[in-house]
């Protein structure tokens, strides 16, 4: 189990997050937050590329920082800007890993093997990856982030810069790969997570606002988002979520505290909508 | 007194990490430094460190041709200024290439951080110092064969102060530009003396005893080795470069 006990993070008088306490399991934890909130600090301080100011970071009771060595070995990092060799092939770039990584050269070499071909890269594993797309680069970066079989996989906004296609090509990817293990998803975008995390962990205003399950977050909202096509007829003050255009006429998604069912249609609070309603008064 | 003492909770997980840990012997450098070997191999190791190493050689025997001073006149105070210039330039050059690379962050999170592949290209850096070192004695020429030993020793002490302060600063100061101070410190200790003193300090290297710079020489290896294993055995460093970013 990888605990995060009351953690907090100071940039001289900047406090980046305040007493964090977060237990995680086995399972797709992910980590939705607007920008600047926190999660890369966060994620770092996982990785051990950060230390916490104060509190700690427990894994099997331990403190990451004196496992050093021990702890690195069973975590697997997808950092937010993944940096490769341009001119390296997939096999090559893997092959380098592995060894930084103080796997044996036998076991590398099949597990260059198995992961290229999981991330259906097996075709182009030893072409050149300046020629790749962001989505194939990110593939790349799944595939490192596996080679030593990690407990724990922390990947930092994945899914930026990819195509709704290889999105969610991502996303079937991460829901093959996370049984027994600790998976960790940093994202803003919230349909990268609603569908394959077990648990979603908010940030709000450098601290922990919730962690618990996609439906029980959705559960908060519960009877108070409705639609409409008209909302100039809602009275009551309410905050607007999401318009979409239809057949000329626009299709307003909003939360409103009080009962509007006269007026509009109640329906079903998703992820998306929680996340607009308590970070509106953030850029997000 | 008032003491904090530790719950019964962290008692407990102190003393199991502590039979986790055992009795087992703590890696000794060369151990350190045979596994990195095993594991990566030169290739590895040194990957992408070809161009500065060039340029290092090329600044050095460029800092000789060039030097304003009569080599003849100046032999000690030569070789003792040149000495550290291959290995400063060649860390400062392989450290700029490897924190602006983009892997920079994710290879700080593998089993060998780049900082423990640092501490073994130091090492290589440093016996090649020395080889150079031993070129430019042998090629300066001395007429006696003491004063060979005694330029030899000065010079092995410049490059092993230097690389000694050079890593001490690294591990010392966590600043995003600490690999640069070590460019500072050969200008200290090897061409600020030359400038004020000239003459004097030809005078002074020249008439030093060998027993005194072979002396000094092996205390500044002994504490550049030391240096070298706290720089392999550090555990609490944040990735700097990050910070602030």
């Amino acid at each position: 189990m990888l605990v995060v006990n009351h953690v907090t993070k100071k940039y001289g008088n900047f406090t980046a997050l305040e007493d964090i306490t977060i237990k995680f399991t086995n399972g797709v934890y992910g980590l939705l937050a607007p920008n600047g909130s926190g999660k890369t600090t966060l994620i770092k301080m996982l990785a051990t590329l950060l230390f916490p100011t104060s509190g700690e970071i427990l894994w099997e009771g331990i403190e990451i920082t004196k496992l050093g060595e021990e702890y690195r070995n069973i975590i697997g990092y997808l950092p937010q800007d993944f940096g490769y060799y341009k001119n390296q092939s997939p096999r090559q770039f893997l092959h380098y890993l592995a060894a930084l990584k103080g796997i044996d050269r036998s076991v590398a070499n099949r597990k260059v093997t198995e992961l290229l071909e999981l991330v259906s890269l097996s075709d182009v594993m030893d072409k050149k990856m300046r020629h790749f797309s962001g989505g194939m680069i990110q593939r790349v970066g799944i595939a490192q982030a596996l080679l030593n079989d990690p407990k724990i996989l922390i990947l930092d906004e994945p899914t930026a810069g990819l195509d709704p296609k290889e999105r969610v090509r991502f996303r079937n990817l991460i829901s093959e790969i996370s049984q027994d293990r600790i998976v960790i998803l940093s994202t803003h975008i919230v349909s990268d997570i609603e569908t394959i995390a077990n648990r979603v962990i908010m940030l709000k205003d450098h601290k922990l606002y919730c962690n618990d399950s996609p439906s029980n977050i959705c559960r908060t909202l519960e009877g108070k988002v409705y639609e409409t096509w008209d909302i100039k007829t809602v009275t009551q003050p309410y905050f607007p979520l999401t318009q979409r255009q239809e057949d000329g006429r626009t299709l307003v998604r909003f939360v409103c505290e009080s009962d509007c069912t006269e007026v509009a249609r109640p329906v079903t609070p998703n992820l998306e909508d929680v996340f607009l309603y308590v970070y509106r008064d953030e850029a997000i | 007194m008032n003491m904090i003492k530790p719950s019964q909770d962290e008692k407990e997980r102190a003393i199991e990490y502590i039979l986790s840990i055992g009795l087992s012997k703590p890696k000794s450098l060369w151990k350190h430094f045979y596994e990195l070997y095993r594991a990566l191999g030169f290739h590895y190791l040194f990957l992408n460190t070809m161009l500065p190493v060039i340029i290092s050689v090329a600044l050095m025997i460029g800092f000789i041709v060039l030097c304003p001073l009569p080599s003849e006149q100046f032999k000690n105070a030569v070789l003792f200024a040149t000495a550290p210039v291959f290995f400063i330039f060649v860390v400062l050059l392989t450290e700029i290439v490897e924190r602006s690379s983009p892997l920079y962050e994710l290879k700080m999170t593998c089993k060998y951080t780049i900082q423990q592949i640092t501490a073994f290209r130091v090492l290589c850096f440093s016996l090649m110092g020395s080889v150079f070192c031993t070129l430019t004695s042998l090629f300066s020429r001395f007429p006696d064969v003491l004063d060979f030993f005694r330029a030899l020793s000065l010079s092995l002490f410049a490059l092993f102060i230097c690389s000694f302060l050079s890593i001490f600063l690294m591990r010392y100061f966590n600043w995003k530009w600490t690999h640069f101070t070590p460019v500072l410190l050969w200008m200290m200790i090897g061409l600020f003396p030359i400038w004020i003193l000239r003459e004097r300090w030809e005078s002074f290297l020249s008439q030093l005893p060998i027993v005194i710079t072979v002396f000094f020489t092996v205390i500044a290896f002994g504490l550049y080795l030391m240096e070298l294993k706290k720089l392999i055995n550090i555990q609490q460093r944040e990735v700097a470069y990050y910070v602030g970013r």
